[in-house]
């Protein structure tokens, strides 16, 4: 077979079969909701969108305002945002100069468009104005700025994830303006009309794991943090949920199996490394399985076979006898090879744009080695033990994780038995229980530094929020 | 054989209780005040539950009662996880309607479960009632959270108890001093074993010099110490890991200080460590002589040879004996007192403060955290008045200390706040040893609170002493972010003015200080 005579399918074409967003839908979008063709995303690019999909928009303009206060050392002829040319400019020289009186002085009043610039901006999502990259920190609906990352629809992915009772928390919490962060920048807030530039919200199927998740995220959202922490953590929370659900979308429930790794700095055992990254390769091999079935179901399978390309456009070649057996394996396949060459549309997978925001959200190790893993920093070990523990409650260690591994797919080495035969019902051979066990307990001691686990007396463990509780 | 038990102290097994003979026991006993308020609850008709980490002493304890005879009229249950649930609740029903008294021995999530399901006994609902009661709550922050004298059931929670008091260790010093525990008995006395416990043996001051060293070891750590850990060390001090001739020709401290043994105590035994001490004057007459200029040895020594003489051969095997020789003076010199003293002194700890002073020192050690002294001075009246509420902000990942802009709106004065101590029920005495070194910031108004243990307590005392980065420790991150959520959701959504800061990044930069003043309906404005 793999001797026949390859056949040339056109590339637009399949990446029309694969990312299409109108009828009928692309392969990608109906699996997974979105496909984002982008390696870039950030939290920030996610709580944005979350936001604005939950709000319906931002105010019109606002971003603009906040892009000019922030690039205050921009003041050439191309972009001049001085004081003065601010105080005079045609649409932001009124709310400018409430916020920001004159009397305050030239120098007061640049030391808070530094902190504007730091509090909006750390994550650097913000660009210049009009360029709708607005894509600030920003904790209220009146911080909201306009950003093209919103085409992706990431946002709406994660509102109907989240259901209506969590799009209500949203609402609540980027309503409400009493947190520090709202607090300081209040004086920024213009009250304009609040406009959707991505208004329609697309057909989104859910599978039983993206509603254990998003019951989970909305429980997060509740816990009585200050908000900017809270929002951090629900963009960890999240991005691992994305994480997670890439790898689940080629098995039936949506659930994936993910070994995650104690963040310890010491050199892991590479068998540990081997046996999570092996967990991550499951997942994209049943994803590539699963996306291969449907391109053969596709409705625009059969028009895309006949097209023959036009001389000089790119094309997709596929070993003609697989094309014949299983096309849509075999075009999944030959896809996955294809180096697209310069100047074409290339395909992104779903497994990169989501550990590229694992990269950047921190619990994917830096850098885009052969053999990821996921880390289980102090952090996505709160968001996790804040996801299944209500304030004030406590749950066995041992218990918090059989949910997670029931719920999210996600499993540390917290009880040995049951976590190494569901590695080896996921077809990976399983690490040594001595090596979870330990793997556990340190994941365990990040829980514990992080004030939301504890070692009990009888050798066990609990979690929840009662560290920081009065006894 | 008991040789053989002292070094199978330091692997664990004959330290426990369920895999020991009755003199095993009889030879490791201590007499605490515990065993007497055993006794004292059975006699007076309570049940008693002993709880516990594992290596606690809950069997050990309840073995040791029962082979002397003392537990005779009680129902002794030694292990509940060996039994179902059902069977015990039969078992300490019959033992109620008999009047006899009934002692368990119950890890704390057994326990749990057990006083769940007798919760719906008609029996011993309110014997399970009452030792719920106490579950949890026999070290607390407030004495009006402790639970009233028992009635029917005291519980006793080994976790709780503070083994690492000078006055047990020396006990357990003496207990392992005599010619029991040396190899091969008077004839072992020349081995390396031998002369340690002979040292022990020959001088109280001796014994009672390196338990003071072991506890401060011990409470580095600032977590539990159970009695396992406890002779885990005392094994090692005089055995070392490989027997009699595994140990060195020195003193107990060459093996305690070594930083190769492993345990809960001897992985911070080499901070305690005399011979790094600073000590020029000592130190010179004991490189050049072999033994200090004044004083004299509390016991009598084998002389050794002056590390001087010993340089051009080995300098290496000079730079050891002369290390040994200055553990050996802190053991059993006149002179080794203030070497002792002075490692104490360093040891982190959680002084016993004013409850104002330790509030203020609290608050401000928080503080400093994120702005150092010389950036507080640049900073308004208002953010060094009492606890800004530093909250940092991103979704990227950066740490909070390193690079995360934080900013503040809030600063809880500190009236808000209060010092609470760890404090027991009086009817438990002093049978759990001293309090452990912690103490607590709490914000009664929220219930929200930081534990200080020692550790904390040493960043926080140096952040309020240095310039330049510091990390951030999590729980206090953790602290501010829930006092900082809790006052967002009860401060009024009306207020008309606050002031705001914002830091470059903790310990960066103080950007900027300012006012807000709100503009209605929406919106504001800077206004300094």
């Amino acid at each position: 077979m793999s001797g026949s005579q390859p056949a040339a399918v056109p590339w637009e074409g399949f990446l029309q079969l694969m990312l299409s967003t109108e009828d009928p839908r692309g392969v990608l979008p109906e699996l997974l909701g979105v496909s984002p063709q982008t390696t870039s995303l950030k939290g920030v690019h996610v709580m944005n969108d979350v936001a604005q999909s939950v709000l319906g928009g931002c105010p019109v303009g606002a971003g603009d305002l906040l892009c000019c206060v922030i690039r205050h050392q921009h003041t050439g002829p191309s972009e001049d945002n001085s004081d003065t040319a601010l105080r005079f400019h045609e649409r932001y020289g009124e709310p400018y100069s409430r916020a920001y009186p004159a009397n305050l002085g030239a120098g007061q009043t640049l030391r808070l468009r530094r902190a504007a610039e730091l509090l909006l901006n750390a994550d650097g999502g913000m660009y210049k104005p009009r360029t709708r990259m607005a894509s600030g920190l920003g904790t209220h609906l009146q911080l909201l700025g306009q950003e093209g990352f919103r085409r992706f629809g990431v946002g709406h992915l994660v509102g109907a994830i989240i259901g209506a009772e969590g799009r209500d928390v949203v609402r609540g919490l980027f309503e409400d303006p009493r947190d520090p962060v709202a607090r300081a920048l209040r004086p920024l807030f213009q009250g304009q009309e609040v406009v959707d530039t991505h208004p329609e919200v697309p057909r989104i199927p859910l599978s039983s794991f993206d509603r254990t998740l998003g019951r989970r995220l909305t429980a997060l959202l509740q816990q009585p943090l200050s908000k900017p922490v809270l929002l951090r953590l629900f963009v960890q929370a999240t991005s691992l949920g994305l994480f997670l659900k890439v790898h689940g979308a080629g098995k039936p429930t949506g659930r994936p199996l993910v070994l995650g790794l104690s963040p310890a700095k010491r050199k892991k055992p590479a068998v540990l490394r081997q046996c999570s990254a092996a967990t991550l390769r499951r997942g994209v091999e049943a994803l590539d399985r699963e996306l291969g079935a449907r391109v053969t179901a596709h409705p625009s399978l059969p028009e895309l076979l006949r097209t023959r390309p036009t001389r000089g456009a790119p094309t997709l070649p596929v070993d003609h006898a697989r094309l014949v057996a299983d096309p849509g394996v075999a075009l999944v396949g030959a896809a996955r090879q294809q180096r697209t060459p310069k100047g074409v549309t290339s395909l992104t997978w779903p497994e990169e744009w989501v550990y590229a925001l694992g990269r950047r959200t921190g619990f994917l190790p830096p850098g885009g080695g052969r053999a990821q893993y996921l880390r289980m920093t102090p952090e996505l070990v709160e968001a996790l033990v804040l996801m299944f523990v209500a304030d004030g409650v406590t749950l066995a260690w041992e218990d918090l994780w059989r949910c997670i591994r029931q719920e999210l797919g996600l499993i540390i080495g917290a009880d040995t038995f049951l976590d190494r035969r569901a590695l080896s019902d996921a077809g990976v051979p399983p690490a040594s229980a001595a090596s979870l066990s330990s793997n556990n307990d340190e994941v365990l001691l990040a829980g514990c530094i992080r004030g939301v686990a504890r070692h009990l007396p009888d050798s066990g463990a609990e979690a929840g929020g009662i560290c920081g509780d009065l006894p | 054989m008991s040789y053989e038990l002292l070094r199978g102290l330091y692997y664990g097994q004959a330290s426990n209780a369920d895999l020991t003979s009755s003199r095993a026991r009889r030879l490791l006993h201590l007499e605490t005040p515990l065993q007497e308020f055993v006794e004292d609850s059975v006699d007076a008709g309570r049940d008693v539950v002993l709880t516990g980490n594992p290596g606690d002493g809950k069997s050990h304890l309840v073995r040791t009662l029962v082979d002397e005879g003392v537990l005779t009229g009680a129902v002794v249950q030694l292990d509940l996880s060996a039994r179902s649930n059902e069977e015990v609740l039969e078992e300490w029903n019959d033992a109620v309607s008999q009047r006899r008294s009934y002692v368990l021995c119950a890890n704390e999530g057994p326990l749990k479960e057990l006083l769940c399901a007798a919760g719906d006994h008609p029996v011993l609902r309110r014997r399970a009632a009452e030792l719920r009661g106490q579950l949890g709550r026999l070290l607390v922050s407030e004495v009006g959270s402790l639970p009233g004298l028992p009635a029917t059931a005291v519980l006793v929670d080994l976790a709780d108890r503070n083994v690492l008091d000078e006055s047990l260790l020396t006990q357990a010093l003496t207990r392992v001093a005599t010619l029991d525990f040396v190899p091969g008995g008077i004839a072992g006395l020349e081995s390396p074993v031998g002369r340690n416990i002979r040292l022990l043996r020959g001088s109280e001051t001796v014994r009672s010099r390196l338990a003071s060293l072991i506890a401060t070891a011990g409470r580095r750590l600032g977590g539990h110490t159970t009695f396992r850990a406890m002779w885990q060390t005392i094994s090692y001090a005089l055995c070392g890991d490989g027997g009699a001739s595994g140990a060195t020709v020195g003193s107990p401290l060459d093996n305690l200080c070594s930083g190769h043994g492993r345990g809960h105590i001897l992985g911070s035994a080499a901070s305690v460590d005399p011979a790094r001490v600073p000590s020029p004057d000592l130190d010179e007459d004991l490189w050049n002589s072999g033994e200090p200029r004044t004083g004299r040895w509390l016991v009598p020594t084998s002389p050794r040879p002056a590390p001087a003489r010993l340089w051009d051969e080995d300098p290496g095997a000079a730079l050891g004996e002369f290390q040994s020789l200055k553990r050996m003076v802190a053991l059993a010199h006149e002179e080794g007192e203030w070497l002792v003293a002075s490692v104490q002194a360093r040891a982190p700890g959680v002084p016993r403060l004013p409850d104002e002073e330790m509030k203020a020192r609290l608050i401000e050690g928080v503080r400093r955290l994120y702005l150092s002294k010389g950036a507080e001075q640049a900073a308004g009246r208002w953010l060094v008045s009492g606890l800004p509420l530093w909250v940092g902000h991103s979704y990227a990942r950066r740490s909070a200390s390193s690079a995360r802009p934080h900013v503040v709106v809030r600063c809880l004065p500190a009236v808000e706040l209060e010092v609470r101590w760890p404090v027991r029920p009086d009817w438990l005495g002093g049978v759990m040893g001293p309090p452990p070194p912690l103490v607590w910031l709490a914000h009664p108004a929220s219930g929200v609170a930081l534990a200080v243990t020692p550790a904390l307590w040493s960043m926080v005392e140096a952040s309020s002493r240095s310039e330049g980065p510091i990390e951030i420790p999590q729980v206090v991150e953790r602290f501010l972010a829930r006092l900082s959520g809790w006052i967002e959701r009860s401060s009024s959504p009306r207020s008309v003015a606050w002031p705001v800061a914002v830091l470059e990044r903790p310990r960066g930069e103080l950007v900027v200080v300012s006012e807000v003043e709100v503009l209605e309906p929406l919106g504001g404005r800077y206004v300094r």
